[in-house]
């Protein structure tokens, strides 16, 4: 219900933001076009009716399959995210993989042995890995290891070989939120009086993590891991226009510098609902590993 | 089986900066088969810490320094730490804890946990097996409807049944020895003694010897044939339970025991003036909406149902309920912080709600349980103190000066707690604070919501006396409110006891206690563990 | 004398049981002088700011001015460099130091900005849920679900190009993006001090809404707020830069670092050094940041002793 709701007002904010923030006559005429020319389009359009009307149309249009055509490229919006979204899907995959790969483990050295060296090392890592840019990062890659050292592809998306540059530079992104949260997550835990209770049984070392540690320790991991999922999606802009991948978020770029309406909307919108559905997802299996929520 | 188990000069440690800091010294404790034996003392006294060093359980700035634990003439300090585990843990030494609603895993149903705890020393052993054990362990702790008790999760039981869960998980491997911490300290009185109970059986049946760690010396005469005294993390005296309790050799001890046979003798000197009723409570209700969950639909709770009773002028009136009866309700309905749902207050004639705020800070004034938040941390306590009075905006700040040092005075504090912050202060010092912030506005009523209840024995004892003497010296209305008769006895005139937001029973004091009439009352007075004074006289 | 005694005070050499007698303003100094990550973030942060606004001063080449002759000139440390232009020039033979070093005030501006922007919305909204709660607190947790279900450097695009970029713009719009963890925070916290006896008590005095919410809810969590400032800049500080890379933040010819590394892509096969250094001028500001961010939390919070 909630989920339903919030996308709906969504809609209508980035409607309206999107129609009142810019005269969607101008953007379909061009720059050049002259006063008349724009006068026209308006009413061929029927951007001259009153933004809720044409709020209420779109809408209805959107729930028909109907995505409105394309500005920029001439083309119905629907096929254009059709043909897009696999490669952003890919990437969003992938580098969600490479953060739990590298940030579960790397939280767990470092809860299993505070304040050692790795757990010193996993928290500079945290801590630069914050400060890097996304799109530096993605460059200084490519200087590494497509110009010194040729090992991987500058750029493109034909084969699966030319997503994992893209996908280690978006997935360190996460990296230190995840490895963070892991970390405290588990320290925590493990101060809990039922740790104790288990102790006090003759549970210890990895038995103990394994039987009565982690899958407390793992509720909160869930939740931010769906959330940074999602961020993924919004997020792959960058990346996808640092490595010249033909994705969603490479169409959004060229869409607002097109100041194609309609393809941003929906994008907007598409990516705001991916967002809320992998949210209930992770709610939902929140919901199976803690018995307490059901 | 025979054993022994012998603690001698054991040492504990906080680490810290520039070295090590002694919590605990000179601990020495033998403990034969089928004996048991309690630890008494206040918070801080070093008895928990002994007994989780005993158990390789101590957290992790805190160290074992010295001295030696013999179990069986096997060093237990020597021993490697897998070996530990392995061999004692669960299985020849067992522990229970304080708080059972934490204490077990949320994620991992009764059945799974018990399972496991079973398997854990006995390898390999098949589902069927260890299942048919962990049921015979819950019909051990005398659980009803095991079968479904196996599948749910710790929060769907109570916190007795979580404790009674937690003995089955302790007792699964058949320990020679059971430690106790403070087992029942979060439970009701009524439940509390059923789990002494249930203990003291089962160390009959399981040939255990008992360890049991407690602040209340009521408590460990029921369970205990021994007992050590510990203070400052030093064992005070030590001895058979019936002679401590006769004639303790040492002063502390004497103290210890004189608070309880104060409460015990019950304070004769409470007056009234002219009976002209101050407040009048009338049918009051309150609900509350339980929180929403995931794929369930809203509850409601009912906290207070059609409630009414007066307190006159300068009387003192006790509301005595168990955890959940709705009295710390009925406490912030009187004191105008929560609204009843229906019915009315009247205060001099007058209902409560056409009251305005500063009248009404006048004339009602709150005591709250827990001394740790009951003050903002980052005031002064000259501020927190001050504060009412600089609110009501009628007083220079010469005034208010003076007047926050007279309350510090009044409250026997010294005059240089003006600048320090609560962080600086014990428990004590804060409820005393507490009680002048209450004070400064001169109320004619003061609500204490269980004001000793966090509170060691000896603190508790002087926050009472300071209460008493205040109320002679200022003829001031008390409301008080607490799940222990023993404190209520020795404050109030009247007693009003409410279970499940209803009032049971009501009347004087003295006639409750000594002739109750409901069947509610009565269990919760045969639940007090008494203590009393000898024939020969300590207190005079 | 007088610094020596002053140092003592606050060397951190008293044992588990003395702190309980220190004042809390104290405490958190002692945690601070004892705390190194903290000490370091804050030495990077501090000749951080003197570098980028004294710097400028120092140097008599404008950030601004081309000299279409020395184009493309490498750092002097890599052969072909010379001293006039230690880090170099860009393609329109621009110093490169200047550049970098003026970029510095753009993303402190900005930073700064736009997370006052954010606190603003944010604790407001969190301190009127967690205290009210009820509908209140249900409707301010709405508008963060659609706030987080938004994409926000997206959004942040489309709005700045088509408002049409300019320093004011970006603050504005990066603030009222990223204000989502002030909320979360402070409302967590105000509801957990709001349930507190001391409040109550307040209440009790005949202290208003507003006096309560002012005098025993704010200075609970003003540490907090502080923590996530700071942070806050760090990720407003790398959001402005990712705008202005992707042409749709600050524009040419101002150097906004972002900018630089976007104008260096052109370059990267040839001059990646264009690419790395205001990178890397970007990383240390942001670590510095950050490792301040993460000290203050330490420091502040009561949990973490004094080691």
């Amino acid at each position: 219900m909630v989920v339903i709701a919030v996308a709906l007002t969504l809609s209508f904010i980035t409607f309206f933001l999107l129609n009142v923030a810019i005269d969607p006559a101008q953007a379909v005429a061009g720059e050049e076009a002259e006063a008349l020319e724009i006068e026209q389009v308006r009413q061929q359009y029927g951007f001259d009716r009153p933004i809720l009307i044409r709020y209420f149309e779109w809408f209805k249009a959107v729930l028909t399959g109907d995505l409105g055509i394309s500005y920029y490229w001439n083309k119905p919006v629907g096929s254009l995210l059709l043909e897009r979204a696999p490669e952003t899907i890919t990437l969003a995959l992938m580098s969600v993989m490479v953060t739990i790969f590298i940030a579960i483990p790397l939280g767990i050295c470092a809860a299993i042995n505070p304040n050692s060296v790795i757990d010193r090392m996993c928290l500079g890592v945290a801590v630069s890995f914050q400060a890097i840019p996304n799109f530096w990062l993605g460059l200084v890659m490519i200087i590494i290891f497509s110009v010194t050292f040729p090992i991987f592809p500058v750029s493109g998306d034909k084969t699966y070989f030319h997503f994992i540059l893209p996908s280690i530079v978006l997935g360190a992104s996460s990296v230190p939120p995840v490895m963070r949260l892991m970390r405290t997550g588990l320290l925590d835990v493990m101060e809990a009086d039922y740790i104790r209770t288990a102790r006090s049984n003759g549970f210890f070392g990895w038995k103990l993590i394994l039987n009565h540690a982690m899958r407390n320790a793992l509720l909160p991991v869930v939740s931010v891991l769906a959330v940074q999922l999602g961020h993924k999606f919004g997020g792959s802009v960058i990346t996808e226009s640092v490595f010249s991948i033909n994705g969603l978020g490479r169409l959004a770029l060229e869409s607002i510098l097109g100041a194609d309406i309609p393809t941003v909307q929906i994008l907007v919108f598409v990516f705001a609902f991916t967002f809320l559905i992998l949210n209930l997802l992770a709610d939902i299996l929140n919901a199976y590993l803690d018995p307490r929520l059901r | 089986m025979s054993y022994s188990l012998i603690i001698n000069n054991l040492e504990i440690s906080v680490k810290s900066l520039i070295g090590y800091k002694k919590i605990v010294s000179d601990f020495n404790l033998t403990l034969h088969p089928g004996r048991k034996l309690g630890i008494v003392g206040e918070s801080g006294s070093g008895k928990t810490l002994s007994m989780l060093a005993l158990n390789r359980l101590l957290p992790s700035q805190i160290e074992v320094t010295g001295g030696s634990i013999f179990f069986n003439n096997k060093n237990l300090n020597n021993m490697e730490k897998k070996e530990f585990y392995r061999e004692f843990s669960g299985k020849k030494i067992s522990m229970i804890f304080q708080e059972p609603m934490t204490a077990l895993n949320p994620v991992y149903t009764i059945g799974k946990q018990l399972r496991q705890a079973f398997l854990i020393h006995n390898k390999g052993i098949s589902k069927k097996l260890s299942e048919e054990r962990a049921r015979s362990m819950l019909d051990a702790v005398k659980l009803n409807r095991i079968e479904e008790r196996m599948r749910q999760y710790p929060h769907q039981l109570s916190g007795g049944q979580r404790q009674r869960v937690l003995i089955a998980l302790a007792l699964i491997n058949e320990p020679e020895i059971l430690i106790a911490d403070e087992p029942t300290t979060a439970l009701d009185v009524t439940v509390q003694k059923e789990i002494l109970e249930l203990i003291n059986e089962l160390c009959l049946n399981f040939k255990m010897s008992l360890i049991f760690i407690s602040h209340d010396l009521g408590v460990i005469s029921k369970v205990s044939d021994e007992i050590i005294v510990m203070k400052d993390g030093k064992i005070i005296e030590e001895g058979l339970t019936k002679k401590i309790l006769k004639s303790p050799k040492k002063d502390y001890t004497l103290g210890l025991l004189k608070c309880l046979w104060k409460l015990e003798k019950g304070n004769p000197s409470l007056y009234t003036d002219k009976e002209v009723p101050f407040i009048e409570v009338k049918n009051i209700n309150k609900e509350y909406q339980l929180p929403n969950r995931l794929f369930s639909k809203r509850k409601k709770l009912s906290a207070v149902e059609d409630v009414s009773f007066s307190v006159f002028k300068g009387e003192s009136v006790a509301i005595v309920g168990e955890s959940g009866s709705g009295k710390t309700t009925i406490a912030k309905i009187i004191n105008g912080l929560e609204y009843p749902d229906s019915g009315e207050i009247l205060i001099n004639n007058c209902p409560i709600n056409k009251i305005d705020l500063f009248e009404r800070a006048r004339l009602i004034q709150p005591i709250f349980q827990d001394p740790y938040s009951t003050l903002n941390p980052n005031h002064t306590i000259g501020y927190v103190i001050s504060r009412p009075l600089i609110i009501q905006k009628r007083f220079s700040s010469k005034e208010i000066y003076h007047n926050a040092i007279k309350m510090l005075k009044l409250v026997e504090l010294p005059a240089t707690f003006f600048y320090r912050f609560p962080n600086q202060l014990s428990g004590g010092q804060r409820q005393r604070v507490s009680i002048a912030r209450a004070l400064i506005l001169e109320p004619q009523l003061l609500i204490c919501d269980e004001p000793t209840s966090a509170l060691d024995v000896t603190i508790q004892d002087q926050i009472l006396d300071l209460l008493e003497n205040l109320k002679k010296k200022l003829s001031i209305t008390i409301i008080i409110i607490s799940h222990d008769i023993s404190v209520v006895k020795y404050l109030s005139k009247r007693i009003l006891v409410i279970k499940d937001g209803k009032i049971v029973e009501s009347g004087f004091t003295k006639e409750v206690l000594e002739n109750p009439q409901s069947s509610y009352t009565k269990e919760l007075l045969s639940s007090v563990f008494r203590i009393f004074p000898p024939k020969r006289n300590f207190i005079n | 004398m007088i610094l020596k005694t002053f140092i003592k005070r606050l060397v951190p050499r008293v044992l588990e049981d003395d702190i309980s007698l220190l004042s809390p303003k104290t405490v958190v100094l002692r945690k601070a002088i004892s705390h190194s990550g903290f000490k370091f973030g804050l030495l990077l942060f501090i000749s951080i700011i003197l570098l980028g606004i004294l710097g400028p001063f120092f140097l008599d080449i404008s950030p601004y001015q081309q000299d279409l002759d020395k184009r493309l000139l490498p750092p002097v440390w890599i052969e072909g460099g010379s001293w006039d232009h230690l880090l170099g020039t860009d393609g329109n033979g621009r110093d490169y130091l200047s550049r970098i070093l003026s970029g510095t005030r753009i993303s402190l501006t900005i930073g700064i900005g736009a997370a006052l922007v954010g606190m603003v919305i944010g604790v407001t909204l969190g301190v009127i849920a967690g205290y009210f709660g009820g509908w209140i607190d249900q409707f301010v947790n709405y508008i963060l679900t659609c706030q987080l279900a938004l994409p926000g450097l997206l959004l942040a695009m489309t709005l700045v190009f088509l408002i049409g970029p300019s320093i004011p713009v970006v603050i504005i719009v990066i603030g009222c993006l990223h204000w989502t963890l002030f909320l979360v925070v402070t409302r967590s916290v105000t509801k957990r001090i709001a349930k507190l006896d001391f409040v109550s008590a307040s209440n009790a005095i005949g202290a208003t809404k507003l006096q309560i919410i002012i005098q025993d809810i704010l200075p609970g969590i003003i540490n907090q707020i502080i923590v996530i400032f700071t942070l806050e800049v760090g990720v407003a500080i790398l959001a402005e830069a990712s705008l202005s890379f992707l042409g749709v933040g600050i524009q040419p010819p101002t150097p906004s670092w972002g900018l630089l590394i976007a104008e260096g892509k052109e370059a990267i096969f040839f001059q990646p050094w264009l690419i790395v250094l205001p990178g890397i001028a970007l990383f240390l500001l942001v670590v510095s940041i950050n490792m301040l961010g993460d000290g203050l939390r330490d420091i502040m919070d009561p949990k973490s002793k004094l080691e």
